[in-house]
């Protein structure tokens, strides 16, 4: 890696004495060149804006309906206006409203599902690449019958026996979107075992837990806030096709799913009921995933440059 | 009386190898049947290539590894009856390669203090400190590097870093595995200069592992010749570089360049393979690699003798 | 006789975000017909960067100049990219360090020793193989014909070293860049493979730059020495001048900082060159060992140390040597 910092030595004409970066400004340094990071970052602050200023964003309440409002089209169209600048839905509610309160729904889901994925996903990542042998040979096969359960069909029959609600939904997400963790985890501990500083921690008479959380885990956080991006725009989609699919959260709460497959019946006549919901998601989601892979090179220890 | 550091009696490590579907399970004895004994104070150079067996009796040691059979023993007890603390309290390894001996995530000061946290030896953050600058004092660490990251050193100053986190607590015995083979020449010098004063100022006891026979015979007091998990020879350091009686000895000493032009490159009589260890040759393990190899030496194991000072497992030591 | 190749005046510059690094610079040498020469130095010396320059491998980052690289006659500066990498492999052969890495996993040895061949000449399937079980009979591997059909990692290192060889042998090269060959290896496998690069050298008449940082081996196999520090030439000669009478402090200091056995006292403490290496970053005059030498003055800082000639191959770079000349 290139030195970027340096230092003039006493004497010049030697050259310079290298002064390398520390870990965390390497990190600082490459966040603010990296465009992906930056602008996959900006989107999905954008969104948490959006959510976090959700009532004052809405001058409607997203659940109030008024029939005599059907139907108004965004203010972009020749009959929309200021008063409903997305217009309103099939029930006279406010879109713009029941957007800006389905990204709280969104994000909550994601996040959510993401942190229950993850604290099953590394604890079984961890304990089949620290312990290999036999637990590893049970996580493997957990991990194998977990791929091969196709993750809506299981999903929507819970929610059919269970009833759909935000806490179900998250729930189920939540147990099932974890492989990805557990897969990449597995593997980054099985190498980070076998490095001599973990060795050393041993013979230094660490307990496991200890090695596990205090050494190995720094080691492992680069990979593990990847996978969380990843598997956030993951529950945030698969949220979407239950809700779509009626399965997932009930109405009238507005998720951006729901509104999609609320506007389906008229989508022909009315495409912005299916398009507004659909490239906010997108827009949430494509952020999601360039930030992930902005973070990936921005915190790789070796450094692509 | 010897006081013995450490003591290892036909002490054996075997793993399970699977060879897959067709060839079922397969025995591989990294270590079988050895015999160490290091005094107080001494240093015991361990000489092999690589495969023999000597990084397995370091996990041993150190009690990263659980031996199959025989007795170790640390400063007098028994290595089972020990807990991983004790052990770490009298035993400390200096690995080869400080690149991957060092957690880059962690400050250098967090590295060193690692061992005293990790027992809970310390009486609070300034005590630890105080340890953390003496140690960084005595390997000769400029105190500044104190809030570095390994990623910010030098591979010199990343092993003296490595020697200060095994010093911390102030152990018996330092185990060295080839500690200066991934160094520069002159940083070599620099970190065996260093680990020679150590010794006589704290009084330590080494097991220093290489395969590098000129600075094994700088630094040893003994020596023991490694080859496929059995100890071949062993004896005073002095007595063995100047009369080897083991074959293998005789031709590991011959294949160490020393830096003279007058000489040219030894003919080294060894065949081009280490065999391989879950296949080892019948009789004594060293015979098909033997330029003096005879009919019995394929077929009976030789047993220990002693020869001029020095414990040798070969057949016809006399015939050199 | 012309020498097989001639650098004059090599500087490579390699752009980083700190500055301009000087890897190479002002490096002379030239390399005859069935001889070695070999580049010494500690690891950021710019040896390696020398071998990669000649190659016409540097980095994208790497800027190489100089006077004259001459191989065989012909003038590589000026030559296309296109016939470079006909001349790489063909006539020159680079072995490295960690034969693992530079072996396909992927591919038989027999595949990819063929396809060394195949790709520079027009020969057969037929005559490639053949020419490599030859040449794996001259690299010391029996039992030639299994060998071709297994994979690189059924193969010990020293074994896979031995496949290196004889993959860069393919062609029939002339020049033989060796860089850190046996670092990776056991002290015993080391001897041997240095003995057969030796010898195989001979008997092809090859000329051969064998890069390292070990003394021992470089004494036992190189004719010339060239020793760097800091991407200079400080100290060059015949490999007996070298190590008899090593005039530079540098020189002096690497070789007092192995312990040789029956002459260092076991025990005693070794020479060491206190400090650390300067990164040759910037503006630099004045000689580069000057912040490590004990003996350096106020005129080590000089501009413009040029080598000092003492002979047809002997030179040195230091204005204040430790010994007087007419010693060495």
């Amino acid at each position: 890696m290139p030195p970027v910092e340096t230092q003039q030595q006493f004497d010049s004409g030697l050259g310079l004495e290298v002064v390398f970066p520390t870990p965390g400004q390497i990190m600082r340094r490459r966040m603010l060149t990296h465009k992906g990071f930056i602008i996959g970052g900006l989107m999905v602050l954008a969104v948490f804006i959006v959510a976090i200023f959700a009532p004052y964003i809405a001058q409607h309440d997203p659940y109030h309906q008024d029939l005599s409002n059907r139907m108004i089209t965004p203010v972009w169209s020749e009959t929309g206006s200021w008063e409903h600048p997305l217009g309103t839905d099939a029930m006279g509610r406010d879109y713009l409203s029941r957007l800006a309160y389905g990204a709280r729904i969104s994000l909550f889901i994601g996040f959510s599902c993401m942190a229950i994925a993850a604290v099953i996903g590394i604890s079984l990542g961890l304990i089949a690449g620290y312990f290999g042998g036999m637990a590893d040979m049970i996580v493997s096969f957990i991990i194998t019958v977990r791929l091969a359960l196709p993750a809506v069909l299981v999903a929507i029959a819970v929610v059919a026996l269970m009833g759909g609600s935000i806490q179900v939904v998250v729930m189920v997400l939540g147990c099932l979107i974890w492989d990805r963790f557990a897969v990449i985890l597995r593997a980054t501990t099985q190498q980070i075992r076998a490095m001599d500083y973990v060795q050393a921690a041993k013979a230094a008479g660490c307990s496991i837990p200890w090695l596990m959380i205090r050494e190995i885990m720094p080691n492992l956080l680069n990979s593990i806030v990847i996978v969380a991006t990843l598997e956030i725009g993951r529950a945030i989609l698969l949220e979407a096709a239950l809700s779509f699919l009626g399965m997932g959260v009930q109405p009238p709460t507005p998720s951006w799913g729901l509104m999609i497959s609320e506007g389906k019946d008229m989508m022909l006549f009315d495409p912005y009921l299916v398009t507004i919901p659909g490239v906010a998601l997108f827009f949430l989601v494509l952020g999601m995933n360039l930030f992930g892979d902005g973070l990936r090179d921005v915190t790789s220890p070796e450094g692509r440059s | 009386m010897v006081e013995y550091a450490l003591q290892t009696e036909n002490i054996k490590k075997e793993y399970t190898i699977s060879g897959g579907i067709f060839h079922g399970k397969k025995t591989l004895k990294a270590v079988d049947g050895v015999n160490l004994s290091i005094p107080k104070g001494s240093i015991l150079g361990l000489v092999g290539e690589s495969g023999c067996g000597k990084t397995t009796i370091a996990k041993l040691i150190l009690g990263l590894e659980k031996k199959t059979s025989g007795e170790l023993y640390i400063a007098g007890k028994e290595i089972s009856s020990m807990g991983s603390k004790e052990i770490a309290r009298i035993i400390q390894p200096v690995f080869q390669d400080p690149y991957s001996s060092l957690n880059p995530r962690k400050s250098i000061a967090k590295i060193i203090s690692l061992p005293l946290r990790a027992q809970g030896l310390a009486n609070g953050a300034a005590d630890i400190e105080k340890k953390v600058d003496d140690i960084m004092e005595i390997v000769g660490l400029a105190p500044r590097l104190k809030h570095n990251y390994p990623n910010q050193l030098s591979g010199g100053q990343r092993q003296r870093v490595a020697v200060a986190r095994a010093l911390i607590m102030r152990p018996e015995v330092v185990l060295c595995d080839e500690p200066t083979s991934a160094l520069d020449v002159s940083v070599q010098a620099q970190i065996l200069n260093m680990l020679l004063d150590l010794r006589s100022e704290l009084n330590l006891t080494y097991l220093f592992i290489s395969h590098d026979l000129a600075v094994v015979e700088h630094i040893a007091s003994h020596v023991a010749v490694m080859y496929l998990g059995r100890i071949v020879e062993e004896g005073n350091a002095e007595d063995l570089f100047s009369n080897p009686s083991h074959p293998y000895t005789q031709a590991l000493l011959a294949s160490v360049l020393t830096p003279d032009p007058e000489l040219g490159l030894p003919e080294i009589q060894l065949g081009i393979e280490y065999p391989n260890p879950i296949d080892p040759p019948s009789g004594c393990s060293f015979h098909p690699r033997c330029s003096k190899c005879q009919e019995k030496c394929s077929i009976v194991a030789p047993e220990a003798v002693i020869k001029s000072g020095k414990l040798v497992e070969c057949h016809y030591p006399d015939n050199f | 006789m012309s020498a097989l190749l001639e650098v004059k005046h090599l500087n490579v510059d390699l752009n980083l975000p700190a500055g301009t690094l000087h890897a190479v610079r002002d490096v002379s040498f030239s390399v005859e017909k069935g001889k070695t020469l070999s580049l010494v130095g500690e690891s950021g010396c710019g040896k390696s960067m020398i071998a990669l320059a000649i190659m016409g491998l540097l980095p994208p980052s790497g800027i190489c100049s100089a006077e004259k690289i001459a191989f065989e006659g012909l003038d590589l500066q000026k030559m296309s990219e296109k016939k470079m990498s006909t001349f790489r492999g063909a006539r020159m052969a680079m072995i490295f360090q960690e034969p693992m890495t530079s072996l396909d996993p992927c591919y038989t040895i027999g595949n990819q020793l063929v396809e060394a061949l195949t790709e520079h000449k027009k020969v057969s399937a037929r005559e490639a193989r053949d020419r490599a079980v030859f040449l794996l009979e001259k690299v010391g591997i029996t039992g030639s014909a299994s060998r071709l059909k297994q994979y690189p990692h059924q193969l010990s290192g020293g074994l896979r070293q031995r496949i290196m060889i004889a993959m860069g042998l393919m062609c029939g090269p002339s020049l033989i860049i060796a860089d850190e060959p046996t670092t990776a290896l056991d002290v015993t496998i080391q001897a041997q493979i240095m003995g057969l690069l030796a010898s195989i050298q001979q008997e092809f008449n090859m000329g051969m730059i064998l890069i390292t940082h070990d003394l021992g081996v470089v004494s036992r196999v190189a004719d010339d020495v060239v020793i760097m520090y800091c991407g200079q030439v400080v100290e060059t000669g015949n490999i007996k001048e070298i190590f008899n009478n090593p005039i530079h402090p540098y020189t002096r200091g690497l070789m007092e900082c192995i312990p040789v056995p029956g002459k260092t006292k076991p025990g005693e403490k070794l020479g060491s060159i206190p400090g650390i290496v300067p990164t040759p970053i910037g503006d630099l005059w004045g000689c580069s060992f000057r912040s490590r030498c004990s003996l350096a003055t106020q005129e080590c800082a000089a501009r413009g140390l040029e080598l000092i000639k003492i002979s047809d191959k002997r030179s040195f770079r230091c204005i204040n040597p430790p010994v007087t000349i007419a010693d060495a």
